[in-house]
Parts: C-alpha cells; structure tokens; sequence
C-alpha cells in the first residue's frame, strides 16, 4: 500500500509542478503582446449563471473584415479566402480529385489587429453606407428609404461605440514569421486558434474556416469580482458604452493573465491592493 | 484448501460449489439414491463449516443467496454513491471558486485528490469489500480531474492531451490499489483517448477532433485487448473482462461508423468502397470473436460479439430493404433471421452436450 501512496504523491504533486512552472515560464521575459481591451472585446459570458458557477470569464470577441461587395456586421462570417498556394503554407493538402471536402482542423498562429486600419477601414464603409442612405432619404423620404437610414445609423452607432475593434489580419503555421511581419505594430495580437480549408467546387475558391481561439476566455480573479458582481447582463439589442477595460498581457505560450481592470473612472490593479 | 493462495473469484466458487454440493446431496438422500452415514455427514458438515469459515476470514463471501442480492444491492450503492460523490464535488467547487483567491484555489485543487487518496488507501486496508474506499478512490480521481481543469481555466493555459494521459496512470493506480472496476473503466477510457488523440495528432489534426476519425481507436482498442494477456489478474476480479469489452467496443463502434459512413475514414477510397470494406471487416472480426470467446471460455467476449455481430446484420438489412420493402415484410424478415440464428446456436449447444455426455 505505501507503494501506492508514493506513486499516487509523485503523479499529484509532479504533475502540478509542471503546469505551475508553465504558468511562470509563460508570464517570464517579454510578452509577445500587450492590449487594453474593453467590454466591447471582452464580454460577459452570454449565460452567466452566478447562482452554480461563481467563477467570471470573459468572452474575447474578434471580427473578420467584411468583403468588398459585404456590408459591414458585428458578427462576421468567420471565414477568408485563400490561395492554393497559401493553403500548402500553411501544411494543409489541396484538395484531389475525389474531392471528399474533408480536411482536418489544424491549429495555427492567427495575427488579431487591435483598433487599427481594418477597424477604420469598417467604420468609414458603414459611415459611407449611412451617408448614401441619407442621401437617397433626403432625395425621397419614403418609408423603405427611412428604415434603411434608421438601421444603417444604428449600425454606425454600434460601429462607434459597441462593436469589437479586434480583427483578423493574418494566419501563418510558423510564429516566427507572423511575429517578424508585425514586429514594428504594437497593437498587433498573435494567438492560436483553429481552423479548417473548404473547396468551393463551383467557383473553384478555396476559403479558410477560422473555427475558434485556443484560448477563447480569460478568468478573472477574486480581486476583481466586485467589479462585474454590480454589472448586470449586456443588453445586446442597445447600445452602450463599455463599462470596463481590462489591461492584458500574452506570454511565450500565448497564453493571456489580466494585469488590471478599469471600471469606468476608477482604476484598481492587482498591485495597488 | 490454503485460503491465501486462492483468489477471491476462486474462494467464492468454492463456497458455492460446497451450497450446490448439499443441495444435490439432499435431493440424491431423498430419493434414495445414497445415504451417507452419520459419522460420514458430521465429517462432511464440519470439513464445509471450517471451510467456509477459514474462506470467510480473508474474503468477503456470499454463503447464501440472500447474502448475494445484499451483495449486489451494495455494489449499486456504491457505483451510485461514487458517481453522486464525483457530481457534488464538482459543483461544490464551482459554487464557490470564484470567491476564492488564486493561492487559496491552487491550494485546495492540489490537497484534495491527495486527502482522499489516503483516506481511500486506507480505507482499503480496513475493509474487506471495500465498498467505502472505492467512493472515496472515484472523489479522489474527481479531485484530480477537477485539479488540472481548474488551473487551466485560472492561469488560461492552452488545452492539451497530455491530461489525458495522467489521468489515465492516476485512474489505474486507484483501480489496482482499491481493486475497483469503475477506476480501471475511466482509466481504460482516459488512455484510449490520449493514444487516440495523439494518433489523431499525427496525422494532422487538432487533438480534440481525434474522433473525427474514427481509425484513431482502433491502435488503443488493439493494445487493451492484449493488456491481460501480460498482465495477471487473479486477484482483481473482473479486471480480464472490463479490458477485454471495452477494448471491443472501442474496435467495434468506429467499425460501425466507418461501415456506414465511409467519407470520415483515412483511407483514400470513395465512400463507398470504405463502407464496404468496413462491413466485411465488422462481419469478419464479430464472427472471428464468438469463435475466440467459445474457445477460450471468454463469455463476456463471445456475447460482446454477438451483439455486435447483430447490429452489423441488422444495419446490412436496413439498407439493403428499409426504403422499399413493406415495414411487416421487413421486420418478418429480421424475426426469421433471430430464429435462423436461435436453431444454429441449438444446434450447436447440442453437439456440445452430445460431445460432454460421451467424455
């Protein structure tokens, strides 16, 4: 039996010291990114049952730039198109001639832009579309004409104001080559995350399916809880300031911890406590 | 009969060769067909009683069956209690994490699967049975599953297989030190899934896909099936049988996907080819096992095959008639099919009764 007990001791108390020695490992030297993000990247979890789970996670939302011919939305499809050549890059097979449209999942290094170009590039195509609607309403004030200003200036309103400013901008196999091509951007983000090729048959595209992050939320700790403990649920149908930012570091995993949080107004970190 | 040299399964087929011995015994005295002197029955009575007792000391054993359906009424107690016990933990702790600090999260996640490791170890050398170790074994595993979750939710550390793989070694440290089947069950399953996912891995997938493919269980399932032959056994009951179904199931499942949807399988082939082939694979390999199971006296594998062998056939039946054979005609067919197999088993048995009479 005391066999047993040693052996259980050293899987327990080993194994613990190898993710804890990761965790430092990761938070050690340079981060590979630094942000401030607010609650328009960082929300509440959509079910947030504080009654079974009294643990907070914040949801990272990031958007793909809409297409040229697309308008504008919070939500995007998730999906870019891609060369044949790019495909084979990034270690995946073009598809053969049995076209079985099945691919595995792989993960690769996405590079996210924080409030940017593509960011400005969104607003001034949904400011565009809003100023081309008031037009066509000032020059005939019908009703089909006075919806679509309605909704393209809520639109606009949540482009200011709520909607995430986090974009995909890149997909590479290899970190060292993403980092060295957004070595001199500082609002440049670089994470893991999943994704799957598809082949369009008829037009004969082949499109990246950009399916999840690795790391899709990120705890918060105890120190911060009275924070969102006063914030209720985002009303997702308004639109409304942020009411947090969170100041954020990415370590040599990639993987993110949270410095501090700002509510609106009042600082508070974790050193001044 | 040296009580420490048998094992539990032998020591209790003894006590219930001895209550069949009697109950024979009484009904040939009955009917005339020997009678044992007095002298002879005392003899025979104290031999059984010391016997038993000498059994009962090292073993927990059913004399009777009343004492049996006691028995399995404590081991569905037991199963449902670590199960609950698991459930509770778990919630108990997300009720609360998140009013914890981070040391004191840390802190807890790693003390509590080792409080109940040694409260299981040492329930363990108290009780015989060990009904109540093995609930604290299963909270214990609980514990540790939690304690690796948990820190990479807190410190947001990217997922990865290898959990896998520790909870596996964990698991069947719990199953040979508490002699628990539902241990060996999870670290069978926790093991199948690490090789899966890193099989998965190689071939290029992201692991938590690995059952995108189903081929990914095949190598694990192979390897379980072959585990008892090297190890020995004797003195965890059941361990033989939970190795060998649950390598099946991991072999026969993804047989049974693949014979039905043939585009998910590694094989560069049309979808149809890959069915096909996968059905004469799943047909082959069923039959090969009730042969392996009547051979070896593996009942467990002869009936996991037989089951298999018949979803395999029923499948075959439903696509081949389901979508223009009138549904009476259909399921007259599948009844005849149950008999088909019923005379052949008869006959078979009968041949084997027939040989067994002669020897």
């Amino acid at each position: 039996m005391k066999k047993y007990l040693l052996i259980g001791l050293f899987i327990i108390l080993t194994t613990n010291m190898i993710v804890l020695a990761g965790v430092v490992f990761n938070r050690s030297g340079e981060p590979s990114s630094e942000l401030t993000l607010t609650e328009r990247e960082l929300s509440f979890p959509y079910s947030y049952d504080k009654g079974e789970n009294s643990g907070i996670s914040l949801n990272l939302h990031w958007r793909t730039p809409s297409k040229k011919n697309e308008d504008s939305y919070a939500y995007s499809s998730k999906e870019i198109e891609i060369s044949q050549s790019k495909l084979v890059e990034l270690g995946f097979e073009p598809f053969n001639s049995e076209n079985k449209f099945w691919s595995e999942s792989q993960t690769l290094f996405w590079a996210l832009e924080f409030d940017g170009n593509l960011y400005e590039s969104e607003l001034r195509k949904v400011q565009l579309n809003y100023q081309t609607a008031l037009k066509e309403y000032e020059s005939l004030s019908n009703k089909p004409n006075k919806h679509k200003k309605e909704k393209l200036k809520t639109r606009l309103d949540r482009e200011k104001i709520s909607n995430s400013r986090l974009f995909f901008v890149d997909v590479a196999a290899d970190y060292e080559a993403l980092a060295s091509q957004f070595s001199d951007q500082k609002n440049i983000l670089i994470v893991k995350g999943l994704t799957k090729p598809y082949f369009n048959k008829k037009t004969k595209q082949y499109s990246l399916l950009l399916r999840q992050l690795v790391i899709k939320k990120i705890m918060i700790s105890v120190e911060y809880a009275n924070i969102f403990n006063s914030l209720s649920q985002k009303d997702w149908s308004g639109i409304k300031e942020p009411r947090y930012k969170v100041d954020l570091k990415w370590g040599k995993r990639l993987e993110p911890w949270v410095l501090s949080i700002n509510k609106m107004g009042k600082h508070i970190s974790e050193n001044q406590k | 009969m040296d009580a420490k040299q048998v094992s539990q399964l032998e020591a209790q087929a003894r006590v219930d060769q001895i209550q069949s011995f009697k109950k024979e015994l009484n009904t040939l005295q009955s009917e005339d067909v020997i009678q044992l002197t007095q002298t002879q029955k005392l003899k025979l009575n104290d031999y059984h009683s010391a016997l038993q007792k000498k059994l009962s000391s090292h073993y927990e054993i059913d004399i009777c069956i009343e004492s049996k359906q006691l028995t399995w009424g404590m081991k569905i107690a037991s199963l449902f209690g670590a199960l609950t016990m698991a459930a509770s933990i778990f919630f108990l702790f997300y009720q609360f994490w998140g009013l914890i600090g981070t040391f004191t999260q840390v802190s807890l996640l790693i003390c509590a699967p080792i409080l109940l490791l040694l409260i299981s170890l040492y329930l363990t050398q108290q009780e015989k049975h060990a009904y109540f170790s093995k609930i604290a074994a299963f909270a214990s595993l609980s514990c540790f599953v939690l304690n690796l979750s948990m820190l990479g939710q807190i410190f947001n550390i990217t997922p990865s297989p290898n959990a896998f793989v520790i909870w596996a070694a964990f698991s069947f440290l719990l199953a040979y030190a508490c002699n628990a089947k539902l241990m060996l069950f999870f670290a069978l399953v926790s093991i199948s899934c690490f090789i899966s996912m890193k099989l998965g891995t190689f071939s290029g997938m992201y692991w938590i896909n690995f059952g995108e493919r189903p081929e990914n269980f095949f190598i694990p399932g192979l390897i379980i099936f072959l585990l008892p032959q090297f190890i020995t056994h004797k003195n965890y009951l059941g361990f033989e049988v939970i190795y060998r179904v649950m390598a099946m199931i991991s072999v026969f499942i993804p047989i049974l996907i693949l014979s039905n949807w043939g585009r998910v399988s590694y094989l560069n082939w049309s979808s149809g080819m890959v069915e096909g082939f996968y059905q004469i694979i799943g047909f082959g390999l069923s039959i090969s096992a009730i042969f392996l199971g009547i051979k070896r006296h593996w009942h467990h594998v002869t009936h996991t095959a037989n089951v298999f062998f018949i979803l395999f056939l029923y499948t075959k039946f439903f696509d081949w008639w389901w979508q223009w054979m009138p549904k009476y005609i259909f399921f007259f067919i599948l009844a005849l099919s149950s008999l088909l197999v019923l005379i052949i088993f008869k006959r078979l048995r009968l041949t084997k009764v027939n040989v067994g009479a002669v020897l």
